[in-house]
């Protein structure tokens, strides 16, 4: 309904009836909620605790290939239904496929910025730190959703009450939006990724699921530098 | 339009543009320059450093006094932590600026204002964005005199930078202050040290020292001095040893930070100017060939994410660092005349706590109960 707003409000000013007041007030109105999407914010704390070292569970998470042929197959799929009623003349109510082009990139871009493999969660009662290896972490605080804005790119996060947002929109179009959520049990973590650019029209989706590790069990330590990136030892580990 | 009206009306549109930058960052509540004029000061331009070969007599010391950092004391975000921490880096380079001119005594960074030293260098960030940075800057003397507001601005993008680093930028303080000095007979130099001496034995022994300091038609003058083998001013001495104590703790902490900090400091600055050189290049790219035109979708998008976790990288590890030692409240441990301080709290109520003791010091001498 929201899409189709504008071509309300037009129809509306044609008609020559006291209903068209009505019509642009409630179109104005919808364009206003259209402009600002409000993230769902949960203002209680987090209950669930994300602590902990994670890393990526290969056999339980998409690959981007996979997802790529699932997507490729799904637009085939549409394509097919579109010729079909366009045969029979009918009308057909889907909504538009994207560029090609530009899904193929953005699935790139999800291979790119869903690479960290390692995750170290940091949370206390004031905020939580997704450290990312070979990226930068993600950073929430509780008490102020703000949006932390650099020339290039903005981010933007949330808790919804079930789990973490992490909006990141770049300047050219492009918005990562990273959500993630724990298993009951504690021992998963879940980080959904849908990479998306309003520009093309086009988006992409991948779900990868980490699971906890024991970062003293694997006999080395890394850390990440700034002079030498990443430096791993095997001096104190137990 | 000639060329000194062109010059003329680019630093008022510099002003304007900056002056936008001032309601960027709040307030200071405690702002040893005050923000109401600070639209009136004058942009002291980067400059060659003037090194003299001898101090010029007699001999003038000055204060720092650790920048203003332009943020709510309670302001607990990262972005505050990190202007605390560029308020005692920054100061410390200005220190360094003045050593090396040569034209000056002792140049100590103090945490707060002190009649311990004839002139006092006052310092607020006023913007600091890893790329720009402006500071408004007072220097006053211990007679209450301003010897000149100023205010410095670093800004690539504004054509408005120092070729060796931001060090540079204090060049024109020293310079200033040494034309100030020099423009004074020798008779007010020593009068304005000798005033200096007999303020801080005033906020010792506010009685004693009484009538030597008068107000005339609102400004600070020396009516007398007291005798050269006043005894008290002897002890007023003593004490004033002790407190620049205090003074060479700070330096040694300062010296420290600059090494654990300085390096991620620079990579910062580094990293935010040439992000925002990326960021004015990729956009000049697509105003003049279209989103679309040149690069490929996916290469465009790249080039954007990697510029901006880079950025991010380098701003998450001088955020860290700044938050630790943010949080960090070493204790002092001074030898006082007989027996050793320790000092907690943050730098500023160490400070006081020490003036505090001083003078409990100096008032047990006297045999005047404290």
């Amino acid at each position: 309904m929201i899409s189709d707003t504008p071509v309300h409000a037009i129809q509306c000013l044609r008609a020559l009836s006291l209903g068209t007041f009505v019509c642009l007030f409630v179109g104005l109105l919808l364009l206003g909620c259209r402009a600002s999407p409000q993230p769902v914010v949960d203002s209680a704390r987090p209950t669930s605790d994300f602590s902990g070292h994670w890393e990526v569970d290969y056999a339980r998470s998409d690959s981007v290939d996979n997802q790529l042929n699932s997507t490729f197959r799904e637009i085939q799929r549409e394509l097919r239904r579109r010729n079909e009623a366009a045969e029979r003349g009918a009308p057909y109510p889907g909504s538009p496929i994207g560029d090609v082009d530009s899904l193929l990139a953005l699935a790139k871009m999800a291979e790119l910025v869903t690479e960290p493999a390692l995750l170290e969660v940091k949370q206390d009662d004031r905020a939580i730190w997704i450290e990312r290896e070979n990226s930068f972490a993600l950073t929430c605080r509780f008490e102020a959703f703000q949006p932390a804005a650099s020339l290039l790119g903005q981010e933007t996060c949330w808790w919804d009450g079930v789990q973490w947002h992490f909006l990141i929109e770049l300047p050219d179009g492009l918005v990562i939006k990273h959500q993630f959520s724990r298993s009951d049990d504690g021992l998963s973590l879940a980080q959904r990724t849908r990479l998306s650019n309003p520009r093309s029209g086009s988006d992409f989706t991948i779900s990868r699921i980490f699971s906890r590790y024991d970062p003293s069990g694997r006999g080395y330590v890394c850390r990440e530098t700034l002079s030498k990136g990443k430096v791993c030892t095997t001096e104190g580990v137990q | 339009m000639t060329a000194e009206s062109s010059r003329t009306w680019f630093w008022v549109l510099l002003a304007v543009v900056l002056h936008g930058c001032v309601t960027e960052s709040p307030p200071s509540t405690d702002s040893p320059v005050a923000p109401d004029t600070s639209r009136e000061l004058a942009i002291l331009i980067s400059q060659p450093l003037a090194v003299a070969e001898s101090p010029r007599l007699p001999v003038l010391d000055i204060g720092v006094l650790l920048f203003d950092p332009g943020v709510a004391p309670d302001d607990a975000s990262p972005a505050a932590a990190v202007r605390r921490l560029e308020s005692k880096l920054l100061a410390g380079q200005l220190r360094d600026t003045l050593v090396a001119s040569n034209q000056w005594g002792a140049v100590r960074l103090l945490p707060e204002r002190s009649p311990l030293v004839p002139i006092t260098i006052e310092t607020r960030i006023v913007h600091s964005d890893g790329r720009d940075l402006i500071l408004d800057v007072r220097a006053k003397d211990a007679l209450e005199d301003t010897w000149f507001r100023r205010r410095l601005v670093h800004s690539p993008k504004a054509g408005l930078e120092s070729s060796n680093g931001l060090g540079e930028l204090f060049n024109g303080v020293s310079n200033m202050l040494s034309d100030s000095w020099a423009a004074r007979s020798a008779g007010q130099r020593e009068s304005l040290l000798a005033a200096a001496d007999v303020r801080y034995a005033q906020q010792l022994a506010p009685q004693a020292f009484d009538g030597y300091l008068v107000y005339d038609q609102g400004q600070l003058t020396l009516n007398r001095l007291p005798a050269q083998d006043d005894p008290m001013l002897r002890r007023v001495a003593r004490i004033k040893n002790q407190e620049y104590l205090f003074c060479d703790t700070i330096d040694e902490q300062y010296v420290e930070l600059a090494e654990r900090t300085g390096p991620t400091y620079e990579l910062w600055r580094q990293a935010a100017v040439e992000q925002a050189e990326w960021l004015e290049r990729y956009e000049a790219r697509v105003a003049s060939r279209g989103a679309n035109a040149g690069d490929g979708a996916f290469a465009r998008m790249q080039a954007s994410y990697a510029a901006y976790r880079s950025y991010r990288i380098q701003e998450q590890a001088l955020t860290e660092l700044a938050e630790a030692l943010d949080s960090e409240s070493r204790p002092m441990v001074i030898n006082a005349v007989d027996r050793a301080v320790t000092l907690e709290g943050t730098l500023e109520a160490q400070y006081a706590t020490w003036r505090r003791l001083l003078k409990e010091i100096y008032a047990l001498e006297q045999g005047d109960a404290p």
